[in-house]
This record gives C-alpha cells, sequence and structure tokens, in this order.
C-alpha cells in the first residue's frame, strides 16, 4: 500500500485549504499523492477544480456528516 | 438508528409541524416560514457566498460564485422592480432600503473584507455553517450581529462625519424600463468581465 501524507485542515476555511494544498503539490515528485481532510465545502470544490484544471489527480471521498477527505495526486508529465 | 437518519426524520417533520401550527392562525407567517426554509436549503446547496465570488476570481481564477451572484442579481432585477412599482403604484412608500454613498462605503467595505478573512464567508455562509452544526460559526455570528449593531447605532454619525453622496433610486432618474435595461447591460457587462477574467486564468 503506498504512503500518503496526510494534510489535516480540519477547521481551516477558504483560501487557506487551497493555498496550502498548492504548497503540498510542489513538493510532491510526479505520481506522489497528499491526502487532505477538511470539513470546509467550499474547499473541495476549490481542490478539485484546481486539480482539474492543473491537471492532478482528485479523489473525493466523504468521512463523515460534512467530512471530506481529498487525495490529489500530482501529474506525472509536468 | 444512526443519528443522522433520525434527524433527517425528525427535523422535517417538526418544521412542518411548526408550519401547520403557524397556518392555523397566521397563514402569512407559514409562508415566510416556508419561504424561509427554502431559502436556507437552497443556500445551502448552492454554497452561495458573496466573499467566495471576489476571493475565488482574485485568487484562483474561479469565476463560478461570482457569476452566480450576478445571476442572482438579475434574476431578482424584474422581482423588485415589479413589487417596488406595484407599492409606489398603490401610493405607499418605496420600499427596500436606499443608503448614501461616500467614503464611508470604501471603509466598510475594507472592514467587511478583513473580517471575512477569519470568518471564511459571507454572512449567508456564517449562517448556512451554523444550520449544518459547525458550533464555532456562532462565534463569528456574534461577532456579526455585534457589529451590526453598532454600525446601524453610529450610522448617522459616520455619515455626519465623512460626507456622501444622496441616495440615487434609479428607475426615478431612468423610469422603469431605462433602470431596468441599464441594471441589465451593466450586469452583462460584469458577466462579460469575468468570463475574460476566468480565459486568462485558463491560459496562464
Amino acid at each position: 500500500m503506498t504512503e500518503h501524507s496526510v494534510l489535516d485542515l480540519l477547521g481551516e476555511v477558504c483560501p487557506v485549504p487551497l493555498l496550502r494544498v498548492r504548497e503540498a503539490v510542489e513538493h510532491l515528485s510526479p505520481g506522489e499523492s497528499v491526502v487532505v481532510e477538511t470539513d470546509f465545502p467550499r474547499a473541495v470544490r476549490n481542490i478539485s477544480q484546481w486539480c482539474m484544471r492543473e491537471g492532478h489527480g482528485c479523489q473525493i471521498d466523504g468521512l463523515a456528516s460534512g467530512t471530506w477527505q481529498v487525495t490529489v495526486t500530482r501529474k506525472r508529465i509536468e | 438508528m444512526r443519528p443522522r437518519v433520525v434527524l433527517a426524520l425528525v427535523l422535517p417533520s417538526a418544521a412542518a409541524a411548526v408550519g401547520w401550527w403557524l397556518y392555523q392562525d397566521r397563514p402569512a407567517t407559514a409562508l415566510l416560514w416556508g419561504l424561509g426554509l427554502l431559502l436556507g436549503w437552497a443556500l445551502s446547496r448552492s454554497r452561495l457566498c458573496i466573499v467566495a465570488a471576489f476571493r475565488d476570481s482574485i485568487l484562483f481564477g474561479d469565476t463560478g460564485p461570482a457569476m452566480a451572484v450576478l445571476l442572482a442579481l438579475a434574476l431578482s432585477l424584474p422581482g423588485f422592480a415589479f413589487v417596488q412599482a406595484s407599492i409606489i403604484g398603490q401610493g405607499g412608500p418605496l420600499p427596500g432600503s436606499l443608503s448614501p454613498v461616500g467614503p464611508l462605503t470604501l471603509v466598510g467595505a475594507v472592514l467587511f473584507g478583513i473580517g471575512s478573512v477569519p470568518a471564511g464567508g459571507c454572512a449567508i455562509t456564517t449562517l448556512v455553517r451554523i444550520g449544518e452544526g459547525h458550533v464555532r460559526f456562532l462565534f463569528t455570528l456574534v461577532g456579526l450581529l455585534a457589529g451590526a449593531l453598532l454600525g446601524a447605532y453610529q450610522y448617522g454619525w459616520w455619515v455626519g462625519l465623512t460626507g456622501a453622496l444622496d441616495p440615487v433610486h434609479l428607475p426615478g432618474v431612468l423610469g422603469w424600463p431605462g433602470a431596468l435595461v441599464a441594471e441589465g447591460l451593466l450586469l452583462g457587462l460584469l458577466g462579460l468581465l469575468l468570463r475574460w477574467w476566468s480565459r486568462r486564468g485558463m491560459e496562464r
């Protein structure tokens, strides 16, 4: 099983989550992932849209009511 | 049964019961209760946020929230015009709040912008988050109410201190069709500007 770094952003409000994710992804090698935990719905949308725009992989899983886990995988071809 | 399922059954039933109880004596209040619930649901599902409209456009090039706000304004234009024109036509006073514009507006906007950063959104977001069960947003609500009360209490003093232009009611100047066309054109121009900004962000 691949080990991912986890970014605990529970309690953080926009725009902090996306700014922190962008910073974390910059330090990843292509193909590596970071797992983000957030309870701010707007952040889930911002992160997924940013991933789509930049070409990074993004998987969203609902953890519990109002909490999401977003796995961002850095794109392989720069 | 899971707590979420229990809440999903109990809360709508309780809301319907309150609505029925209001309907017995005050049908108009029951209607407002229903509209309020619908509005809350729509705001929660749409994530409409005035702060996100500016923040996400400028910081992330995501103009979706700003477009949503423009659309809401465009849809409300004919509604407001109908209500205002109907009441004025019956000899009533102009409904709604017309406030003077001046340096005070700028100061208020900057203060609102500063406050919205730790709050993570506008008043709508704060209310929606409380409704979703985020207790810490109650602190934001307390700040919001305290600021609004203080602002309302000192409003006249601030206007006197900084000076302001008299409020302008566009239909009074341009007539109803002229005002609707002018406001529609302005919103359309802002929409085009946002579209350009979004494309510029995609190309970068």
